[in-house]
C-alpha cells in the first residue's frame, strides 16, 4: 500500500551576512534578530524596500514571509530558497517602474 | 490549547502534531542550511564529496581596479544628481543611469566606487594597505597607556577609594569605621589625583589619542596622504573651497581656523552660507552654540541705509548713501545753544564717562537742596546770580 501524498510546504528561506533564516507553513525559525524584524514586518504589513521598490509584507503566506525575512536588512539580503511568485512580483514591479513608463516631467 | 490526557476531554498540544512538527523541523533545517550557505568555503576534507565546498563557486577577482576618468565620474556625479532632483528626475540622462544600474542607490554606490579608486590612485595607496598599520599603532599606544596606568597603580587606587566609600555610606558602619575610612579615602584620593596629574600619565594619554586619531608614525603620513586623494578625486569633480565670510566680531585666529575647513567644503555650500546673515566664530573650549541664520547684534554703530522714496526723474543713486543713527538727548529739549533753561526739578543728571560743567545759584545764603539749581549747559540764568566756582568759596 503506497503512503499517503504528503502536502507540499510552502518554505522560503534567507541569508543575511552569513546569518540564516526561515519560514515553513506559519514557523519562523533562524537567526534572533531576523526573525524578530521579519514577525514585526509581519505583524503590521510592512512595507519593506527590495531594489529601491516597497512590498508589503505579511505572514499569510510564503510571498509575504519572504518579504517581511527583507526587513532586517533589505540590501544584505540573500534570498536562498523562494517561491517562483516571488520572482514574478519583481518583474512586475519593476516593469511598471522602469523608466520607459516615467511620464514626462 | 492542550489539555492533560488524565481530563475527561484530552487533547493533545497542536505543537506535537505531526504536519506542524514537520514544518517547523523543515524551516529550522532551511534556516541552518541558508546561513551555511553564503559562509566562506572551508577546506574540503579528504573522503567527503559534496557538501559546502563543491557547491560554492568562487568568482574571478579581476587583476587590478578600473580607474574611471575624470569625465566619466563627472558624467555619473551629475547624473545622480539629475536622480535626486524632482525637476531633472526624468530626464534622459536619470532614465540611462537607472537602466544601467537599476536603482538610485546603486547609481550612488557606483560613483562612490568611482571617486574611491580615483582617490587611491591619486595618494598611490589604499585603505587597505594602512589599516593594518594603524591597528597596529593603536594597540602599541593602548598597550603603553595600560603599562602606565600599571605602574601608577591607577586602577588598585580608584578600587581601594570605591571600597572607602562604601564604608562611609555604608548604614553598617560604625561611626569610628567611617571616620577612618573617610580619612584614608583622602589620602587615597590625593595619591589617584597625583598620579593622574603626572607628566607621564598626561604623555601616554596624548599618545594614545593621536594613536586613535591616526595622526602619528607611518600610518599617520599615510592616512593624509589618503586624505589628500580623496580631496584631489572630490575636487575634480566639484568646486571645492572659498572664502567664509564672518561677522566683524570675529577674531582673526578663529577666521583662520574656519577658513581652513571650509577649503574642503563645495564653493556653492560657501556661496550659500555668505548670502545669509554672516555669523559669529569663536574658539572655545566648553561646547558650541550655533543658531541657524542668527543676526548677531553689537553696540558698536553700523551704517543704515534708510530707503529714499523719490520721484521717477530724481537722481536715485542718493537712497544708497549710508546714515547714521543718533540718539536725541531728551533732556535738551528746547533748549538753544548756549542758553540755560534753569531745571526746577533739583535733580542731578550725570552720565556716565563725561562731566558736564555746572553752575549753581543760591538764594538765600542756605545751601540747601531744594535752592541750588543746575543746568546743563553751564550759561547763566538770566536775572540769576553770578555763578561761583565749585570750591572757591564755603559756606
Amino acid at each position: 500500500m503506497a503512503r499517503p501524498a504528503t502536502r507540499t510546504r510552502d518554505l522560503v528561506s534567507v541569508s543575511v551576512d552569513g546569518r540564516g533564516a526561515a519560514w515553513c507553513d506559519g514557523f519562523w525559525s533562524g537567526d534572533a534578530e531576523i526573525i524578530e524584524d521579519a514577525r514585526l514586518a509581519a505583524t503590521y504589513r510592512a512595507a519593506v524596500p527590495i531594489n529601491g521598490l516597497k512590498f508589503e509584507a505579511h505572514g499569510e503566506d510564503a510571498l509575504g514571509a519572504l518579504i517581511a525575512l527583507h526587513a532586517h536588512l533589505p540590501g544584505r539580503t540573500i534570498v536562498v530558497e523562494s517561491t517562483p511568485e516571488f520572482g514574478a512580483l519583481l518583474a512586475e514591479r519593476a516593469a511598471s517602474d522602469a523608466p520607459e513608463t516615467w511620464s514626462a516631467a | 490549547m492542550c489539555r492533560a490526557c488524565t481530563d475527561a476531554n484530552p487533547r493533545r498540544c497542536p505543537s506535537s502534531l505531526g504536519e506542524l512538527r514537520s514544518a517547523r523541523d523543515r524551516s529550522a533545517y532551511a534556516a541552518n542550511k541558508a546561513a551555511g550557505a553564503t559562509r566562506k568555503p572551508t577546506k574540503a576534507r579528504s573522503g567527503v564529496k559534496g557538501g559546502l565546498t563543491d557547491a560554492t563557486t568562487v568568482e574571478e577577482v579581476p587583476a587590478g581596479p578600473v580607474i574611471p576618468t575624470i569625465a566619466e565620474v563627472r558624467e555619473l556625479a551629475d547624473g545622480v544628481s539629475d536622480l535626486y532632483s524632482p525637476e531633472t528626475r526624468h530626464s534622459d540622462r536619470g532614465k540611462a543611469l537607472i537602466a544601467k544600474y537599476g536603482s538610485e542607490d546603486r547609481a550612488v554606490i557606483a560613483l562612490g566606487d568611482a571617486l574611491t579608486a580615483r582617490a587611491e590612485m591619486h595618494a598611490g595607496l589604499t585603505a587597505d594597505d594602512i589599516s593594518g598599520d594603524t591597528m597596529a599603532d593603536r594597540l602599541n599606544a593602548e598597550l603603553a597607556a595600560a603599562g602606565v596606568r600599571g605602574r601608577l597603580k591607577l586602577d588598585s587606587l580608584k578600587k581601594e577609594m570605591d571600597e572607602l566609600h562604601s564604608i562611609v555610606k555604608s548604614g553598617r558602619s560604625t561611626l569610628t569605621e567611617k571616620i577612618e575610612a573617610n580619612a584614608r579615602r583622602n589620602e587615597v584620593v590625593d595619591q589617584y589625583n597625583a598620579a593622574i596629574r603626572s607628566a607621564e600619565y598626561k604623555d601616554a594619554r596624548v599618545q594614545l589619542q593621536a594613536a586613535q586619531n591616526g595622526t602619528t608614525g607611518e600610518s599617520g603620513q599615510k592616512l593624509a596622504k589618503l586624505r589628500d586623494g580623496y580631496t584631489t578625486a572630490l575636487a575634480e569633480v566639484r568646486q571645492l573651497g572659498g572664502s567664509l565670510a564672518f561677522h566683524d566680531k570675529t577674531a582673526p585666529k578663529a577666521n583662520k581656523v574656519f577658513n581652513e575647513a571650509a577649503q574642503v567644503y563645495p564653493s556653492d555650500w560657501i556661496d550659500a552660507s555668505n548670502s545669509q546673515a554672516a555669523p559669529l566664530a569663536k574658539i572655545a573650549t566648553a561646547r558650541a552654540h550655533y543658531s541657524h541664520g542668527h543676526v548677531e547684534r553689537t553696540r558698536k554703530q553700523m551704517p543704515v541705509s534708510y530707503p529714499v522714496l523719490a520721484r521717477a526723474d530724481e537722481d536715485k543713486t542718493l537712497s544708497n548713501d549710508a546714515h547714521y543713527e543718533y540718539t536725541r538727548d531728551p533732556n535738551q529739549d528746547g533748549v538753544p545753544e548756549g542758553a540755560c533753561a534753569g531745571s526746577t526739578s533739583g535733580t542731578r543728571r550725570r552720565r556716565s564717562g563725561t562731566r558736564t560743567p555746572r553752575c549753581r545759584r543760591v538764594g538765600d545764603g542756605r545751601r540747601t537742596r531744594r535752592s541750588v539749581e543746575t543746568c546743563t549747559t553751564g550759561a547763566r540764568r538770566p536775572g540769576s546770580r553770578r555763578s561761583t566756582p565749585s570750591g572757591s568759596r564755603r559756606f
